[in-house]
């Protein structure tokens, strides 16, 4: 009997384990580690860090971020814009796919159309209704040749845009904006998007292999235009939670963990800051607390009083390590420094709020129930203590702190279910326009605070006309300022990204807004140590 | 009809009633659970969310989407992953049974062996110095969670002493603190259970008579004590295969297993009603095949047990 079930496991494991290792040759691979899944590798429908990574690795757009930040062209050669800057026309480089077929302006068209295409599913569809008619077509208004998208020979796309936008090619940067390739969807008519198994990409690197719960492994595109500036064969996205990621890179056995796909493991921070392994890099993103403005209890002199009195010297020394940037004002300084905001003074806020109430003939008792709700983790936790105890110092309320399972968080700061929730931004792409039309709508489904300011909406609107950066920063600034007046969130920190990176690999870099660089990075070729 | 046949029949037809009232008990559970799988941090707005929810059918009338989901059961086909639309979750099923299975029978095989190994020998030594020192190890096994389990495990002989790999899946060497782990467990139970039926056991006539013919105690304990003694590790042998095969949330987390476990917690976090519902039923299948194998041993080890009791 023994031998019998001996036998049946011994065959069982060949069966499983037969299953290639597909980087097994390690010294060629980078490993990055990942604490969840990659959803999906279609550019039309990445929308979590791990899955635009990925498909930062496999795809390319028609720009793409230089090294020095700037924005230079990439699968086109170059492009015009139209004197009332709503007409580009790009000019696509001689390209191919990874499997050798040639990349035309029709995958440009096909994807975007697909995207604004009502039975597409994506949750990404409404980055792009600044084509024009973008809107229209996605609601099935207009027809979908209406759409502001031509293709004018194999090589030459035209996009008309719904208005003048100065970010445009900064836009193009991002994920929605890659092409899928057209070809690979006629062949596979039963393809809803793009599948695991070895889909063509045009980007640096091509799909390799995927196994649901272990990650995935790219290789070198050789098809790729600018192959030159690759020099790593293999990348491998390797699925662990963060303190066995944390034990696997200590072991050699990964290249980089930590921010952007994962965390490392909060305990363990202050030892590997002693030993001075961890890599910090700035990152356009901010934590805040949104207020819930159509509340009666909380209008602009309250917010004010709790803008005041929260201690974010104290969050930021004691429950983030002093690895962050304290907030007092909504856009992170990497993306738009110099602007003078008025800064939060704790012995300032009792005041303040006593004369809100006497302003508004406000009870104290009205903020009995007064709650703060948060998705819990090891560090939202410990800074919604912080922030209960700051209102208890300052205003003698006893702030309820709720933790929340993060659907039922969603589902609730979206219906306006809250008083005060913690939250937070990070950017997609390098421009202000990112942060400012969050709340530039209520319904837009990033507010979630109720607040809308028509001044503020016309600010962004007039913002898109201009094309000077400095003038547009100067705007832009100006409609950060409203919302510091207004505090319809209360900003808290802005965040630096933590990571641990081997020493073998060279040159690997992290962009602000969370996407690992593989562009010039080495691998040498030596035995695994940390840094 | 034979009353075998009849029997495996009857089994089958009361298997098909089980799985459709589970099904019909997940559905209403999972739909009524608050939050919306689409939403994220990135803030999906209110009109592209309509769009995704007709367009999985989430806003179809409830009895559309039941009706639905029944048939997905009966075609065993139960569409996409909401969360990972490029998986379904059939082959989430497909790929990570094995992996979790195979680390479950290698649990199986450790906690079995040593779990009797240790009831018999505490069964032995009653009240003597043995019997304290591995109840105090079963309890202590019962008793320690194995998340702590296994990143003591994981620490002291993959990270401190290099024993074995650290994580993930590949060779047999991965698969040894996992399968450990798991075991330790199930293990504890089994040892803590065979040594209270042999106590009980041993105080049966037939024992004594046993003795008394004069028989060796290996003898004894072999046709006469454990055969007898088992009855109550078979029934409890039901539910910890299950759980075993199908994987465990903890330790396929600690250990970056690409197994099933994980996806039991993630598809309910993420409100994944496809890999819910589909994980649901499957568990249950699972549950349902093994517990009727092992009701077939208990006909076959206790005569007592007619199969005509069964119906």
């Amino acid at each position: 009997m023994l031998l019998r079930f001996v036998g049946l496991l011994s065959c069982l494991f060949c069966l499983v384990s037969c299953q290639k290792n597909e980087e097994a040759n390690s010294s060629k691979v980078v490993r990055i580690s990942s604490n969840d899944d990659i959803p999906s590798i279609d550019p039309r429908r990445a929308r979590s860090l791990a899955s635009v990574n990925a498909v930062h690795f496999l795809f390319e757009g028609l720009t793409r971020k230089a090294t020095d930040g700037s924005i230079e062209c990439a699968a086109c050669d170059n492009f015009q814009v139209s004197d009332d800057k709503t007409l580009y026309t790009f000019h696509l480089k001689k390209l191919f796919w990874s499997d050798g077929t040639p990349l035309s302006a029709h995958d440009f068209a096909y994807s975007w159309k697909m995207t604004l295409d009502p039975t597409f599913k994506t949750a990404n569809a409404h980055e792009l209704f600044v084509i024009q008619h973008g809107k229209d077509c996605w609601e099935k208004k207009l027809p979908a040749e209406q759409l502001g998208i031509r293709v004018i020979d194999e090589q030459t796309l035209e996009v008309k845009l719904e208005k003048p936008l100065s970010y445009f090619p900064e836009l193009l940067t991002c994920h929605f904006f890659y092409p899928v390739s057209k070809k690979w969807f006629s062949t596979h008519p039963e393809a809803k998007e793009l599948s695991f198994d070895k889909p063509p990409s045009n980007g640096p690197f091509k799909m390799k292999s995927h196994r649901t719960g272990e990650g995935i492994v790219l290789e070198k595109n050789r098809h790729y235009w600018d192959k030159e500036s690759f020099h790593i064969d293999s990348v491998a996205i390797v699925v662990a939670e963060d303190s066995t990621a944390l034990c696997l890179f200590e072991k050699g056995e990964l290249d980089w963990t930590g921010s952007p796909i994962s965390t490392l493991p909060p305990d363990a921070v202050a030892h590997l800051k002693e030993q001075k392994k961890i890599n910090f890099c700035p990152c356009a993103g901010t934590s805040f607390i949104r207020v819930n403005c159509t509340k009666a209890i909380l209008p602009q002199q309250v917010r004010k009083a709790f803008f005041y009195a929260i201690d974010r010297q104290g969050i930021v020394e004691h429950v983030l390590h002093g690895d962050h940037l304290v907030a007092q004002k909504f856009i992170p300084p990497c993306m738009l420094p110099n602007v003078s905001c008025e800064q939060g003074q704790i012995p300032q806020a009792s005041a303040l709020f006593e004369k809100a109430l006497g302003d508004l003939n406000l009870e104290k008792g009205a903020f009995a129930n007064l709650s703060l709700i948060f998705i819990p983790c090891d560090v939202t936790q410990k800074m919604a203590q912080v922030v209960q105890q700051n209102f208890k110092d300052a205003f003698n309320i006893d702030l309820k702190v709720e933790a929340c399972e993060s659907k039922i968080f969603y589902e609730r700061i979206q219906k306006l279910n809250y008083d005060l929730a913690l939250g937070s931004w990070v950017a997609d792409f390098n421009d202000p326009i990112n942060f400012l039309n969050v709340f530039k709508e209520k319904n837009n489904g990033t507010n979630n605070t109720g607040w809308e300011n028509e001044p503020y909406k016309a600010l962004l609107e007039r913002s898109s006309y201009i094309s000077d950066r400095e003038e547009r920063n100067q705007l832009l600034a100006n409609g950060e300022k409203i919302i510091m007046e207004e505090y319809p969130i209360l900003p808290i920190y802005h965040y630096t990204f933590k990571y641990l990176q081997q020493g073998r690999v060279k040159g690997m870099r992290l962009s602000s807004f969370g996407t690992i660089e593989l562009r010039g990075a080495v691998l040498l070729q030596q035995k695994t140590t940390g840094t | 009809m034979k009353p075998f046949c009849r029997l495996i029949l009857t089994r089958f037809a009361i298997a098909i009633v089980t799985i459709f009232c589970v099904a019909t008990v997940t559905f209403f559970l999972m739909k009524s659970i608050p939050g919306d799988p689409f939403q994220d941090e990135k803030g999906v707005p209110e009109e592209c969310l309509k769009h995704l929810r007709q367009y999985w059918g989430l806003e179809d009338p409830l009895s559309v989407q039941y009706l639905r989901f029944v048939k997905s059961i009966f075609c065993f086909d139960f569409g996409p992953s909401l969360k990972y639309p490029a998986v379904t979750v059939n082959d989430i099923i497909h790929q990570g049974f094995p992996i979790s299975a195979l680390l479950g029978l290698e649990a199986l095989l450790i906690a079995i062996p040593f779990g009797m190994l240790l009831g018999i020998i505490s069964a032995m030594n009653h009240r003597k110095f043995k019997d304290s020192l591995f109840r105090f190890i079963s309890v202590l096994g019962v008793s320690t969670p194995s998340f702590v389990i296994a990143t003591l495990l994981q620490f002291v002989f993959a990270f401190y002493l290099s024993l074995f790999p650290v994580a993930r899946f590949g060779t047999f060497w991965h698969t040894v603190l996992p399968s450990v782990t798991l075991a330790i467990g199930p293990m504890a139970m089994i040892s803590r259970l065979l040594r209270a039926s042999m106590l009980d056991v041993f105080n049966q006539q037939y024992v004594f008579t046993a003795y008394a013919k004069g028989l060796s105690s290996g003898q004894i304990i072999r046709v006469h004590i454990l055969k007898n003694a088992i009855l109550p590790i078979l029934s409890y042998l039901g539910p910890v295969t299950t759980n075993v095969l199908v994987g465990s949330f903890v330790v396929e987390r600690v250990f970056a297993i690409p197994g099933l476990g994980s996806w039991f917690v993630m598809g309910v976090l993420n409100r994944d009603y496809p890999v819910i519902g589909g994980l649901t039923c499957f568990y249950s299948m699972v549950l349902i095949t093994i517990h009727s194998i092992l009701d077939l041993f208990h006909v076959f080890l206790d005569p007592r047990v007619k199969i005509d009791a069964t119906r």
